[in-house]
């Protein structure tokens, strides 16, 4: 065969061969050019959708509110379906056509994260009804009804808020949940049993957590006693009284305050049994702040330090007497790192995070990560096995504000797991719905750690793209986008610092940026978002400029009305950092992060100040019968008028009757002869004391506890007639008996106290009393000789008790007396 | 003797046929899958600058070496399009012919690389424009056989190339 022909034999052979090849690798590159093109407008898309986010929360006052918030993560997750559907060139009424290709887009918030996703539900379709407006006038609403009959279908929608939770169960008692956040900020609720208490208590509790060793605070007792009276004051003494106290005016006003009168306002955030218990507390001296160790004083003090921030405390006078017009911190000298902080919101951020940090510390720091729970209890096996304790952040080892911290890895953790959980959950749920009849089963992509850790840390958004065909491949993608320009969370580096320079031009700084001054100790740092300048329209259709409320007042009070951007730090961004910080720079930069934080919008933050309400009562176990338990001279709780220390004076177990003594005298009774009729013999004259005496005791009597009450010293035989012996009285025989004879510590009234028990001593009517220290008796002679005489001492009521009257707590000590119950 | 012509000729064609064809059409496709991979890598690099806000050594250093697998060389230009915010920041503005609300000035690649060189990672800020274009600097084996062909090439002619660009979206830090 001639060459010729071998040559056209190889040509016919091999151009089809050529060509189908060259075809084929023609398509592929196509292919591959068109999946490139999906990838960058996918990536755009998603840039316009958490940039749209980004401006509608900048730019509106309430978006950090949880449905403002919904309605700016709805425009942004439309933004981005319709950028893509336009870069698709569906345009933008075809955008529909899109949604079968997204099977998911997680939206990922401060403390939680939305999930936009088909789901099945109900359609609805809307219909008009007739209603009635204000006036009663008919008019016609447009609302939303089931069809008939019910028709679901698939619907691409917001799933409801998922916080980022996790269920922890250590023992038999505690099962709590907390909520983390993108930072420190936890809430915790459910059940806890606190270290060395039998019983499990309902808590819910939020705060930043850290590092307790970092911060410290001075807390000014007085004037928070000083807050703390006021507040009750408020109730009890006619309007505008206290406006021009002074600190000591106030406190002496409580102490010597009817506070029954409490019980029965409404407005006053005690319960009664919480009223009950604070007045039982509060008698001895009536300093609150001393009166920590009951759960529901803790309650009234958190609630009361909360109120303090929330409103900024109304004018407390200088201790001086002085009224001085500024409010007074009750908090001073705080600290953070060693560095005192000047700032209120920071002083605020400091002070609630460490009054947290030590409750976490005290209830929870023997979880461990291996005790985190599924929703049906069993162990995560993500955490199994890991003896971590995570919220123990008082070792030195854990702090919770650093990257590297066993609470913040752990955090980050859970958030993932929730998130991947229900992410998970909604693309099976698509596959479903959309590709129940296809030949191939879509599945979550595999995030890489780099990516989760950027939807750990900040506000991110993470679309899901799958199922286009490209040529005869199938195109999938994901694309992560986070966003630090925004209201919801804050970071160091997002806050930027203000100076002047020389020539008095203002700049805004990063904290590190040599340019920054940093010879004075209040610079101030502001985030980010703040330095954005805002372009609207006026009538005439100019542009007006406007810096947002912080900077204008900044701007306002130093005279300067223009801030610029280094052009080190902020324009360029590649400048030579300070390698060592100096306290100034930290100071500014721990005072900016804390106030920041401080001023973040908190979904649960309510459940601190609703600690009140939520409160619960622990279970009452009842001991016995007063008289079985208690000893002779041992104290109780009864509180009567203010009134509440008592001690056991005698008691008779066979009918379980118990006769009360107040420790002291509960006032000072002047008796006057020219009152007691005199004149009309030594029968009236008695008739008329035991009459005075009784009233005072009667005004100690509680209808709930006591049965009756009576003055110490009642016994006919003894006190009438002359020379009757003292010691014969039979109520001084038990005082002497259960040693409460004297009454030299606690009486603040008098030298001595009145016996009911009259004596005569030929012309002279006297009634008997007996000193302080319990040693001498006395007769004080009212009428001697035609004379009247005044004599002045103090009155210890006996009380009978209720025979039905239970111990439910205490030991009977001054400090733990037995708590009684009906 | 010209029956000899006519085979010099054949076997010459037949050459060129057999042979130079289906090279050229394979460089071709070689080049088509280059351009693919430096188009894909240059946009997943300069994705990746927007998206974080920073270029950082370790990710250029893939970038180049991703160049590099498809056998030929090439020059990377990278150009920065930096934000002055401050012109905007006025508050009152003197004149009502102003010069603009967002100035640009730009740093190029020798700077960039300067930064990089030093410190690893080169920072930008959100409203910055990231562009980088990339060219083949070698003769690919395509370009040779074309010019064995037809001479078109010329200085600055390039056969694989690829650009991408957009506004950095994150305040790298």
């Amino acid at each position: 065969m001639k060459i010729q022909y071998m040559g056209i034999i190889f040509i016919i052979i091999m151009m089809p061969i050529i060509l189908v090849l060259s075809a084929y690798m023609q398509m592929q590159v196509d292919n591959l050019d068109i999946a490139l093109q999906y990838d960058t407008k996918l990536f755009e898309a998603t840039l316009d959708g958490i940039q749209a986010f980004e401006l509608n929360t900048v730019n509106n006052r309430f978006s950090q509110v949880a449905d403002s918030l919904k309605r700016d993560v709805e425009a942004g997750i439309n933004t981005f379906i319709t950028s893509m559907s336009n870069n698709l060139g569906f345009g933008g009424v075809n955008n529909e056509y899109l949604l079968p290709y997204i099977p998911a887009v997680l939206f990922t918030l401060y403390d939680g994260y939305y999930i936009y996703a088909p789901t099945y539900a109900e359609e609805l379709e809307e219909t008009e009804i007739e209603d009635t407006d204000i006036d009663g006038k008919p008019i016609k609403v447009t609302t939303e009804v089931s069809k008939n009959p019910t028709v679901f279908d698939h619907e691409n929608m917001l799933k409801p808020y998922i916080y980022y939770t996790t269920r922890y169960k250590s023992g038999q008692k505690t099962d709590f949940i907390v909520n983390y956040t993108l930072d420190n900020y936890i809430i915790v609720y459910g059940n806890i049993q606190a270290n060395g208490k039998e019983n499990a208590e309902y808590v819910t509790r939020s705060g930043f957590l850290s590092d307790p060793a970092n911060i410290s605070y001075t807390l000014d007792k007085t004037k928070l006693d000083t807050v703390l009276a006021r507040k009750i004051l408020e109730y009890i003494l006619p309007p505008r009284t206290l406006d021009n106290m002074t600190q000591a005016q106030i406190l002496e006003n409580f102490r010597t305050a009817d506070l029954t009168r409490l019980k029965n306002i409404d407005e006053v955030s005690l319960t009664s049994e919480m009223g009950a218990r604070l007045f039982e507390t509060m008698k001895n001296d009536r300093t609150i702040s001393d009166m920590r160790n009951d759960d529901i004083l803790d309650a009234l003090f958190d609630s009361t330090i909360n109120e303090i921030f929330e409103n900024d405390v109304d004018k407390i006078p200088a201790t001086d007497g002085n009224i001085i017009d500024e409010t007074i911190d009750v908090f001073s000298d705080v600290k953070y790192k060693g560095l005192s902080i000047n700032d209120s919101d920071a002083k605020r951020y400091y002070i609630k995070s460490l009054r947290f940090t030590n409750w976490v510390n005290n209830n929870l720091s023997n979880i461990e990560a291996g005790d985190a729970v599924d929703d049906m209890g069993n162990t995560l096996t993500e955490f199994a096995g890991s003896d971590v304790k995570i919220f123990k952040t008082d070792d030195g080892k854990n702090d919770p504000e650093k990257y590297d911290s066993e609470f913040t890895q752990h955090r980050m953790n859970c958030i993932q797991l929730s998130i991947q959980t229900n992410l998970n959950t909604a693309i099976a749920q698509y596959n479903v719905e959309f590709f129940q009849e296809k030949t191939y089963n879509l599945t979550m992509p595999l995030l890489n750690p780099v990516e989760w850790n950027e939807i750990t840390n900040n506000i991110s958004m993470v679309t899901f793209f799958q199922g286009m065909k490209v040529g005869n491949k199938v195109y999938n993608n994901y694309v992560v986008v986070s966003s630090n320009k925004n209201k919801e969370t804050i970071n160091t580096d997002d806050i930027y610092y203000i100076n002047t320079d020389e020539v008095g031009r203002t700049y805004y700084h990063k904290s590190d940026c040599p340019y920054l001054k940093d010879d004075t100790n209040n610079v101030l740092g502001l985030k980010n978002i703040d330095y954005d300048v805002y372009k609207d329209e006026d009538k005439e259709k100019n542009l007006v400029y406007s810096f947002n409320d912080r900077i204008t007042e900044i701007c306002n009070s130093t005279s300067i009305d223009e801030i610029y951007g280094c052009y080190h730090c902020i324009v360029n961004r590649n400048y030579e950092p300070v390698e060592n910080l100096n306290n100034n720079r930290l100071k500014a930069i721990y005072t900016a992060i804390a106030k920041e934080k401080n001023n973040l919008y908190k979904v649960n933050e309510y459940y601190n100040v609703d600690i009140l309400s939520t409160y619960v009562a622990p279970p009452v176990t009842v001991l016995g019968t007063l008289s079985e338990i208690a000893k002779l001279g041992d104290y109780v709780t009864y509180t009567s008028n203010g009134y509440s220390n008592w001690r056991i004076l005698s008691k008779d177990t066979s009918v379980n009757k118990v006769e009360i003594i107040s420790d002291g005298s509960v006032q000072t009774v002047s008796l006057a002869g020219r009152d007691l009729s005199t004149s009309s013999g030594f029968a009236t004259f008695t008739e008329k004391v035991r009459d005075i005496l009784q009233n005072v005791a009667n005004y100690y009597l509680d209808s709930t506890y006591s049965a009756n009450a009576r003055v110490v010293g009642s016994n006919e035989d003894a006190s009438v007639g002359t020379g009757a012996q003292d010691t014969d009285i039979p109520d001084v025989a038990k005082m002497q008996a259960s040693g409460t004879l004297s009454t030299n510590n606690n009486d603040a009234y008098s030298s001595g106290y009145w016996l009911l028990s009259t004596a005569r001593d030929d012309d002279k009517y006297n009634v008997m009393y007996i000193t302080q220290d319990g040693k001498t008796f006395g007769r004080g002679t009212l009428f001697a000789g035609g004379t009247n005489y005044t004599k002045e001492y103090g009155v210890r009521p006996i009380i009978t008790l209720n025979n039905e009257v239970k111990v439910v707590g205490g030991s009977g000590t001054q400090k733990d007396p037995w708590q009684l119950s009906l | 003797m010209g029956d000899s012509l006519i085979t010099v000729v054949a076997i010459m064609v037949a050459a060129i046929l057999m042979f130079v064809f289906p090279m050229l059409s394979v460089a071709e496709r070689n080049d088509d899958i280059s351009q693919i991979a430096v188009q894909t890598a240059t946009v997943e690099f300069v994705d990746n600058i927007r998206a974080t806000g920073k270029l950082e050594s370790k990710d250029y250093d893939a970038y180049v070496q991703k160049l590099a697998a498809t056998g030929n060389s090439y020059d990377i230009e990278v150009e920065r399009k930096v934000l002055d915010e401050n012109p905007s920041k006025k508050l009152t503005w003197a004149e009502s012919k102003k010069i603009g609300e967002n100035v640009y000035y730009s740093q190029y690649t020798s700077q960039i690389m300067d930064e990089l060189n030093t410190k690893g990672e080169y920072l930008l800020k959100e409203g910055d424009i990231i562009s980088v274009s990339v060219k083949n600097t070698n003769t690919t084996m395509s370009q040779m056989l074309r010019n064995f062909f037809y001479t078109v090439t010329g200085q600055g002619t390039y056969q694989v190339f690829a650009k991408h660009a957009g506004m950095v979206l994150l305040n790298g830090n």
